[in-house]
């Protein structure tokens, strides 16, 4: 029995270190990964490590080719915008439910993320504007009270995915559109909240289509 | 080694067996599923029964106890609601998709949708009627081109739970909703699309309530198998 807790544990570990990788691009979209390498970087042995590779395979983010092994999976320009669609959509419901049930302490905290959101900006911290901007989208969704929003994005990992690609080009529009959501959420102004995210998905398509 | 496709066929065989009893409501909501009664119905032995099971397991549809064995996951009318949320926004997403790239093979598959509906409607043929109802919901699904609203869908069950869980909306109620989303779509208004889609599904949560959904507390029927 307690071997098998450990060996969970142990894949578990695995799992989440070469999801890091990948998010970082530790590991490269495209990338072969050699499990002989990544097993001593991580300090893991192979077993936790096929493991791991078998969850990320369900999860998409790998892929696996009989005889020639495991792979960082490409994101396609394509699927890149149907991602993109489908989170906006899913924000817009988030968006409508939090409107719903708005009290002081999600006031607040919107609030909050508008200061930080602008204080970010203006020293050009990069790095702590997109910190932020992962932390409001996964408030969004993990606050709507709709569990199937939560489910949906966990099993696709649609934030993830969306990061993976979104994050180099795009906190000079990003701005606007979180000051814009932030504000018609205190306003409750579902409309002008769903068109903002709409109008966002559409000008990050665009940035891409050039 | 040769064991082994076989043992897959039986069990994806299982699978869709058994997922169809659930959707056509033959296993009830809150039932036990008897390993041994489902074992000989299906004319197949124990294990691609388990394996089936655990599949179903993973696709919420059925829940597991320890020592009590597998029941028919029942939906709490929460969750309902929310799955109807989630699809209202998945098949707003396809019609604004629909539009975009709409062309002449589209406007006539969905044209067809309409003939089908009124037809059907006019017959008062019920049965004729919700099998199109099925296919066009779907339909909106796969003709969005997004691969994601597809996967969604399959994963969670999402348009399956809508008709099973719930109580159907009367004929001409939905033949209403059906006939302006379609127009809608046809006229390429999108606005008017999407509050249609909106309207119908908010429909469906009422008829629900209505339907007693909210306070079901009796205990759940069995099918025998």
């Amino acid at each position: 029995m307690d071997i098998r807790i450990e060996q969970k544990s142990l894949s578990n570990q695995a799992y989440n270190k070469i999801k890091m990788l990948i998010l970082n691009e530790g590991l490269k979209p495209g990338e072969k990964i050699i499990q002989e390498k990544v097993a001593e970087q991580l300090g893991i042995s192979r077993i936790p490590l096929i493991q791991a590779l078998h969850i990320l395979q369900n999860e998409r983010l790998i892929e696996y080719y009989p005889r020639k092994g495991f792979f960082v999976r490409k994101i396609f320009i394509k699927e890149f915008f149907d991602l993109l669609e489908v989170r906006g959509s899913m924000e817009s419901l988030a968006v409508e439910r939090i409107i719903e049930k708005l009290d002081e302490a999600i006031m607040q905290k919107m609030i909050n993320f508008k200061n930080d959101f602008i204080s970010a900006f203006e020293r050009n911290d990069v790095k702590k504007y997109l910190e932020l901007d992962k932390q409001f989208h996964y408030y969004l969704i993990e606050n709507a009270g709709n569990s199937y929003l939560t489910d949906i994005n966990n099993t696709f990992n649609i934030q993830l995915l969306i990061y993976t690609k979104e994050f180099k080009t795009y906190i000079s529009i990003s701005i606007e559109h979180h000051k814009k959501i932030i504000d018609s959420i205190i306003e409750r102004d579902v409309g002008k909240a769903s068109n903002t995210i709409i109008e966002h998905v559409e000008k990050v398509k665009k940035r891409f289509k050039k | 080694m040769n064991t082994k496709p076989n043992q897959n066929i039986l069990s994806e065989y299982a699978y869709n067996k058994i997922k169809l009893l659930i959707f056509n409501n033959i296993l009830k909501s809150g039932e036990k599923i008897i390993q041994e009664k489902m074992a000989q119905h299906l004319g197949i032995s124990k294990t691609p029964i388990i394996q089936a099971l655990s599949i179903l397991q993973n696709e919420r549809l059925i829940e597991y106890y320890p020592r009590k064995g597998f029941f028919v996951r029942e939906l709490l009318y929460k969750e309902f609601i929310d799955i109807l949320d989630i699809r209202r926004i998945l098949e707003q997403l396809a019609i604004k998709k629909i539009i975009e790239n709409l062309n002449e093979k589209t406007r006539n598959e969905l044209t067809g949708f309409l003939e089908g509906f009124e037809l059907f409607n006019k017959t008062k043929n019920k049965e004729k009627y919700y099998e199109l109802d099925r296919k066009f919901h779907s339909y909106l699904i796969e003709a969005s081109g997004n691969s994601y609203l597809i996967d969604i869908n399959n994963t969670f069950n999402i348009l399956l739970l809508c008709y099973t869980k719930g109580f159907v909306t009367e004929i001409s109620a939905s033949m209403d909703d059906h006939r302006r989303i379609i127009l809608a779509i046809l006229e390429k208004d999108l606005k008017k699309a999407l509050k249609f889609m909106k309207d119908h599904t908010e429909h469906k949560k009422k008829s629900h309530i209505i339907n007693g959904y909210k306070n079901r507390t009796k205990k759940p029927e069995q099918s025998g198998l």
